[in-house]
């Protein structure tokens, strides 16, 4: 199945990146998000492999929070990974 | 009922205490809280009044859903003129101590006048005693509350303090709470020392009758539901706001060496991850607090591990400290953070501010205008974590030369120093920046910039901007209540809609300033959270007001302009150098250095960012130009007849 996910500039050195990728809910999307992006895992994953805390992914607009890795995707849906950089 | 609660006026000169009844008329337009405050300080103060004079009222307010079943609505506001900036005062807290306010009886207190020897007054279920407060007097923010319990012989009494820097009229002293809780910025600890009033010690049992109950406590099951699953709040109910820092440095978007550079080189030790292990070993696993009924929990409880502090029990740090007290001095220690932080919060003072002075301090240090002479023989380079605490004590002490000069703050620090120093100071209406850069965000470069209290992110800040939300979301949040077909962009480096964003928020922080709820709560920090629909009803179900949302936007408007008023009147023009609606050329003219490829380079644009400004005035029906309310908008905001002295 084909999503299309849109990174964060921060995750990516700076410029967004959109790319479709194949998986069945978000962890297979980013799974193949980071072979063909390697650079990026340190950014979205901790230690353990969980999401940052400072991570969010959403799901055509929607927060997958807490699921997020195991949240389902369908063809078509968009994935946005945003950050909560701020200066608050 | 949740309306019933008195406005009280005190005059510490003669003594004399006068309440009466908030006229629901007044509630219908100003709300409580910092909205019926605005309106306070304009009716009940003159046109360049001294901060420091008795004529200046201090005034103290709980918002108008605080201590009812409404959730995170624990927020004390308390305005003035400030002595910092000569323009408006204002700070807003958390806590307890505004719901205790409520149930003592009272939701706004107009304190005049000035004390002949220290005093505090004292609130418990209707009754207002002024009480002499020379055990008090000296004593830190800690010590004062503690002990004002101790001879009240009740542990459940409620604090505001001002600590030995409001006493020392040191201008950006805070009002403070419990141990950190700190209403920073605009120096209204020092109007409390000028008024030789310690402490205000609040004990109420009195319910507040709440109008429709059954469905308050239902609603509000929406309200925590919608708090308590959004990640930004779950992630910051575990490294508490330090938690924006990690990512923030690293991107590059964050003051380092006095505004020189954007990214702190080698700080892993004073990383989030970092207090929260300190945490974890000197308090426990259990060590994050709340504030009144909240459900985030983002206050970190310590002890200071090492040094001459060493056991010291403090709350905190928070982003801003680790500006202060790290990225800002050039230090990279979690000690020198925490012990900062530390004598901060028992001094009450704004760490943001002075340790945006000290910086400020050591850039002219290192360029030569200040020398060793000046310093009382302080090494006052970046990266000396002694000399920055040493700093903060000489401070908030007032005991060395270059201490009491840093204590006036920085515009009259740069008159006394002279020699361009003012060039490297770091302000907007001779207020310190916080330590975010913001040159490759022009939204948030706005928001500083016109911000109602000098630079802030308090007041109108669209954090949000820098999440690269989908432009589906910026546009469902952004376009409600009152519709908007603009633009918008989730390009954080784009001027074109940011005005738009900016203006909205400061709405949305205008309305929960008003109403008593923390913006931790609101589209802050979080998309998903609680906002002008959602309001409408908490105050519906708890105190019987029935507002749309679209009412309730023109009420924050109305207040907003209100503030708006006081500084136009305070002398307030868009380009005044030290009043004005602008940024320090610095801003405009040294591009970003450190960082990632989207920051390197950045600067703000000046021809754009008064377009932007320009858009930013028309939205609110301000002349262009002069940032001057039209008659037209006073006319449709009902304040065209102001000061009215309806209250």
């Amino acid at each position: 199945m084909s999503v299309k996910l849109v990174v964060h500039p921060f995750l990516n050195d700076g410029k967004e990146l959109q790319l479709e990728v194949n998986g069945s809910t978000v962890g297979e999307c980013l799974k193949e998000l980071i072979r063909l992006h390697p650079h990026i895992e340190d950014k979205l994953f901790d230690k353990k492999g969980k999401i940052r805390g400072y991570v969010e992914i959403l799901v055509n607009s929607k927060s997958t929070y807490p699921e997020e890795l195991s949240y389902p995707v369908k063809d078509g849906d968009v994935v946005n990974l945003i950050v909560f950089l701020s200066g608050g | 009922m949740a309306l019933s609660r008195r406005i009280a006026y005190i005059d510490l000169s003669t003594g004399k205490i006068e309440t009466k009844p908030i006229p629901v008329e007044m509630r219908k337009k100003f709300l409580g809280g910092r909205g019926l405050d605005a309106y306070l300080l304009y009716n009940h103060s003159e046109k360049g009044v001294d901060p420091f004079s008795p004529e200046n009222p201090l005034i103290v307010s709980a918002g108008l859903l605080v201590g009812t079943l409404a959730s995170a609505t624990s927020r004390t506001h308390v305005m003035a003129k400030s002595p910092l900036t000569g323009l408006l005062g204002s700070c807003n807290m958390g806590g307890f101590f505004a719901p205790e306010l409520r149930w003592a009886g009272f939701d706004h207190l107009v304190i005049k006048g000035k004390a002949d020897k220290p005093v505090y007054i004292y609130i418990h279920n209707g009754e207002i005693e002024i009480r002499d407060a020379k055990n008090l007097w000296g004593k830190s923010v800690t010590e004062a509350q503690r002990a004002v319990r101790e001879e009240l012989g009740d542990p459940d009494v409620k604090c505001l303090v001002c600590g030995p820097a409001g006493e020392k009229l040191v201008r950006f002293a805070n009002v403070m709470t419990g141990v950190k809780n700190a209403g920073g910025r605009t120096g209204m600890g020092a109007v409390m020392g000028s008024k030789k009033l310690k402490l205000i010690a609040v004990r109420g049992t009195m319910d507040i009758k709440i109008a429709y109950p059954k469905e308050a406590l239902e609603f509000n099951k929406r309200f925590i539901e919608q708090i308590t699953t959004a990640k930004v709040n779950q992630t910051m109910s575990i490294l508490g706001t330090p938690f924006i820092w990690g990512a923030t440095n690293s991107w590059g978007g964050i003051r380092v060496n006095n505004f020189q550079y954007n990214q702190l080189l080698y700080a892993d030790d004073v990383e989030p991850e970092r207090f929260h292990e300190i945490a974890n070993e000197t308090f426990g696993k259990y060590h994050m607090a709340g504030c009144f009924a909240c459900q985030v929990h983002c206050r970190t409880r310590y002890r200071i591990p090492d040094g001459p502090y060493k056991g010291c029990y403090d709350e905190g740090p928070e982003y801003t400290t680790q500006g202060a007290f790290a990225s800002e001095v050039g230090c990279t220690s979690a000690l020198t953070v925490l012990t900062g932080n530390y004598l901060c919060n028992q001094y009450g003072v704004d760490w943001l501010e002075l340790g945006s002075l000290i910086a400020w301090a050591m850039e002219l240090y290192e360029k030569g205008i200040l020398t060793s002479k000046d310093t009382g023989g302080i090494d006052l380079r970046f990266g000396n974590d002694e000399a920055v605490i040493e700093m903060v004590k000489h401070v908030c002490e007032r005991d060395t030369y270059l201490g009491d000069v840093l204590a006036e703050g920085g515009l009259r620090a740069a008159e006394i120093i002279g020699k361009d120093s003012i060039k490297y100071l770091i302000h907007v209406k001779g207020m310190q920046n916080l330590h975010s850069d913001e040159r490759p965000t022009p939204a948030l470069a706005l928001n500083v910039a016109t911000a109602s209290r000098g630079s802030d992110h308090l007041r109108s800040r669209p954090a949000i901007d820098l999440y690269h939300l989908p432009e589906a979301v910026l546009r469902k949040i952004y376009s409600s209540p009152i519709p908007y077909e603009g633009p918008l962009s989730s390009d954080f480096r784009e001027y074109v809609g940011k005005a738009w964003q900016v203006f909205w928020q400061e709405q949305c922080y205008m309305a929960v300033d008003s109403l008593g709820i923390c913006k931790y709560h609101t589209t802050f920090l979080g998309a998903t959270l609680p906002n002008f629909e959602d309001w409408v009803k908490a105050i519906y179900f708890n105190t019987g007001l029935e507002f749309t949302p679209q009412e309730l936007w023109t009420i924050a408007e109305r207040c907003n302009n209100m503030e708006r008023l006081f500084n136009l009147r305070e002398g307030l023009t868009p380009d005044d150098p030290y009043k004005g609606d602008r940024l320090v050329d610095r801003y405009h003219d040294e591009p970003a250095k450190r960082g990632a490829p989207d920051v390197v380079g950045s600067y703000i644009d000046r021809e754009k960012f008064l377009k932007m400004r320009e858009e930013f005035y028309r939205y609110h029906g301000w002349d262009e130009k002069t940032g001057v309310p039209t008659e037209e908008t006073l006319k449709r905001l009902g304040i065209e007849n102001e000061p009215s002295h309806l209250l």
